[in-house]
């Protein structure tokens, strides 16, 4: 958990202005060679990962890469840089195929996957009834992914393993070959940072990652959010016999970051002009309280505040996109700071801390 | 004029000289074809065919091979149609089509394999009428998700409400459709009414002429253009020197194959005769012969595994004597590139 944190990226797939989408608030439309662009700088820059949204119907005009074609057509052409998706739906795919999907990118990466897998917000429920998915209630959403977590890791772990769950099942099955990283892929469960943190966001959640998840993560939140979800994550593990200590702690975020006071505030009003009566825009005091925005001190003072809480992985939106100024500016002027700078530390997967059960 | 492309030994056994899958020499024989103009590299979709020696699993692979290549065609030979929503594997195809400049060919079947589902847990359908109805219909959702914004579909098996696809396919209307099969009931005629080419595993040259008459008689039932569809074979490829070690490399992959199935293995020579009778074995100049022969009952294309991968030597000399001699076609893209499209 302590040490130098990594600072991964997450690849615009999707294009969110006219207030469609407040993760690409400036992207107009898709552009595979300046996604190409970004990834092969994003590794040249240090950035240890990239990370693939698992979607079918965001931004405008419903027009977003299907996550996992991405993420392997990424594989092909970097070498560095881990890859994971966020998140990859349960919903979507049968599990385990999704085992078998996931050994064959780790193999053909040479084990730079993360494997980060979801079961569905309320959020999803439109697009997966529109391509014809049968949606669960929330109860029901929850076992058939805690089931699809125990059938994947058996694929990748165990001999012919068979499974007979309520909703998913396997018989003898072979995954082979296995995964390259030992004892497998790192597996990444997360929460939502939109919910208050009076809430109790998702209790039954929190005992799944204490249980099956080699990190956590939630979606852009504040401080206080993050550190009272933190305290409902350590109580899930002290439940379940599981070691605080062996879970990594990852943040999704979205940054604005720039040279001068100056330039943010242009780009906020390059926002704003781009998304009218866009309601994440609204308030940007507010809205700096879960996103990054300001020059490269205000920047590494915030993220200094989570890595206090012990986050040591961010994956982040640069809000700017499809400039690479943000992402550039990142890497030359906060990373270092925190040891993460060109060339430093992209090989964080490996050796995994195990669940301890 | 034929096209020739090529399978990828993704699974132990697709090579009678090694049961190593290793992906960097996969991606170096796909990455070889292409600067030999071979005009595509395939993948087969399962997930157990090379028991514990393994397999990969195809859309992952072709995809991290679109990011590898820039010229050659990938495709899968064939994506098995009961192991994925429909739905999202025309999405899967738009999106690889759009990151790979309209180089995807999808290839698609009923799918086949019993074992290999019902361990997966996934459903297998028993009836074979009903794994073509079902092939039938995925492929009108695939094609309306390709062509119409948004859309409705209401099937026996599949279906979805106001989904979009987006970003549609480079290729117009559609990345080219291979159907794989040779069943004469139901499945020439779905690749008479859907297919933009055919794809048929080995068969004797007077098989493949008999079976394409078949196939031009739906085609005139359905009111298709006979010649509309790419009429392609499967095989394996081995131009040898006549030495020993191959005819026992041939012989024992032969055999492993035979065991799999069920059947008695063969004493080595029936086996390399019977290797050599239903592929394309043998030295170059018989090669090329076996080739014209096919090419004479009207075989458009071939997509061989070449067995003594990941040996390039087949490869090499199959590209230089035989493409080179009988002529190849440059790869088939479908329509005219979408300009409206990235950049």
């Amino acid at each position: 958990m302590a040490g130098t944190p990594g600072f991964g990226f997450a690849v615009p797939i999707f294009a969110g202005t006219k207030s469609v989408h407040p993760r690409t608030p400036l992207l107009d439309r898709l552009d595979v060679a300046q996604l190409a662009r970004s990834i092969v700088e994003g590794e040249r820059l240090g950035y240890d990962s990239m990370w693939a949204a698992d979607h079918l119907t965001t931004g405008i005009d419903g027009a977003i890469m299907e996550g996992w074609t991405f993420m392997s057509w990424a594989a092909g052409m970097t070498s560095r840089m881990r890859i994971g998706s966020i998140h990859l739906a349960q919903l979507f795919r049968n599990p385990a195929l999704t085992a078998k999907m996931a050994a064959t990118l780790d193999c053909i990466s040479r084990g730079r996957l993360d494997f980060f897998y979801e079961p569905g917000s309320p959020f999803s429920r439109r697009e997966v009834e529109a391509y014809g998915f049968e949606w669960l209630d929330d109860a029901d959403r929850m076992a058939a992914f805690e089931e699809a977590v125990q059938i994947v890791k058996l694929m990748w772990t165990r001999d012919r393993p068979s499974f007979e769950g309520r909703f998913h099942r396997i018989l003898q099955a072979i995954c082979y070959p296995r995964p390259v990283q030992r004892p497998h892929p790192p597996v990444w469960i997360g929460t939502f940072g939109l919910l208050a943190a009076s809430d109790t966001p998702e209790p039954h959640v929190f005992d799944v990652i204490a249980r099956h998840a080699n990190g956590w993560n939630s979606t852009p939140a504040s401080v206080d959010h993050c550190r009272a979800v933190l305290g409902g994550l350590r109580q899930a593990c002290e439940r379940n016999g599981r070691d605080f200590g062996t879970l990594k702690l990852s943040l999704e975020t979205e940054i604005l970051i720039a040279e001068t006071g100056g330039q943010v505030s242009r780009l906020q009003e390059l926002v704003n002009r781009r998304n009218p009566g866009s309601k994440a825009f609204e308030d940007w005091p507010k809205l700096g309280e879960t996103f990054l925005v300001g020059d490269a001190a205000a920047v590494t003072r915030k993220i200094e505040r989570y890595v206090e809480l012990g986050i040591d992985r961010f994956i982040i939106w640069f809000m700017d996109y499809p400039s690479l100024d943000g992402m550039r500016l990142f890497a030359r002027k906060v990373m270092p700071y925190f040891g993460a700078a060109l060339g430093g530390r992209p090989d964080r997967g490996g050796r995994l801390a195990e669940p301890g059960r | 004029m034929p096209g020739y492309s090529v399978c990828l030994p993704t699974f132990a056994g697709g090579s009678a000289f090694t049961k190593s899958i290793e992906w960097t020499e996969l991606e170096a024989f796909a990455l070889k074809a292409e600067s030999l103009g071979y005009s595509a590299v395939w993948v087969a979709d399962h997930f157990v065919l090379g028991h514990e020696e393994g397999e990969h699993e195809a859309w992952t692979a072709i995809s991290a091979l679109a990011g590898a290549t820039s010229e050659i065609r990938i495709g899968t030979l064939v994506l098995g149609n009961t192991h994925r929503n429909p739905a999202l594997v025309a999405k899967m195809a738009a999106t690889l089509d759009y990151l790979s400049a309209g180089r995807l060919d999808l290839g698609i079947g009923a799918g086949w394999y019993r074992l290999e589902q019902e361990s997966y847990g996934l459903p297998w359908v028993e009836s074979v009428k009903e794994r073509m109805d079902r092939l039938e219909e995925a492929i009108e959702l695939m094609k309306a998700l390709f062509t119409q914004e948004p859309v409705t579909f209401r099937g026996r098996f599949y279906r979805v409400t106001d989904a979009p696809c987006q970003p549609a396919p480079i290729q117009k209307p559609w990345p080219r459709i291979w159907i794989g099969g040779g069943g004469e009931q139901r499945t020439l005629r779905i690749v008479a009414k859907h297919a933009d080419a055919w794809n048929i595993p080995a068969v004797p040259p007077e098989e493949y002429a008999r079976k394409s008459d078949v196939l031009r008689q739906y085609c005139e039932a359905v009111g298709r253009g006979y010649s509309e569809i790419e009429r392609t074979m499967e095989t394996r490829v081995l131009i040898t020197d006549g030495s020993s070690q191959a005819d026992n490399r041939l012989a024992s992959w032969l055999n492993h194959w035979r065991r799999t199935a069920g059947h008695e293995p063969l004493a080595n020579e029936d086996a390399i005769n019977r290797a050599k009778s239903v592929y394309v074995i043998g030295t170059v100049d018989e090669c090329r012969a076996k080739v014209e022969a096919y090419l004479k009952v009207g075989v458009e294309h071939f997509t061989p595994y070449f067995l003594d991968y990941p040996d390039t030597t087949s490869l090499e000399i199959f590209a230089r004597d035989i493409m080179g001699e009988l002529g190849a076609v440059p790869p088939k893209r479908q329509g005219t590139l979408d300009t409206q499209g990235p950049q």
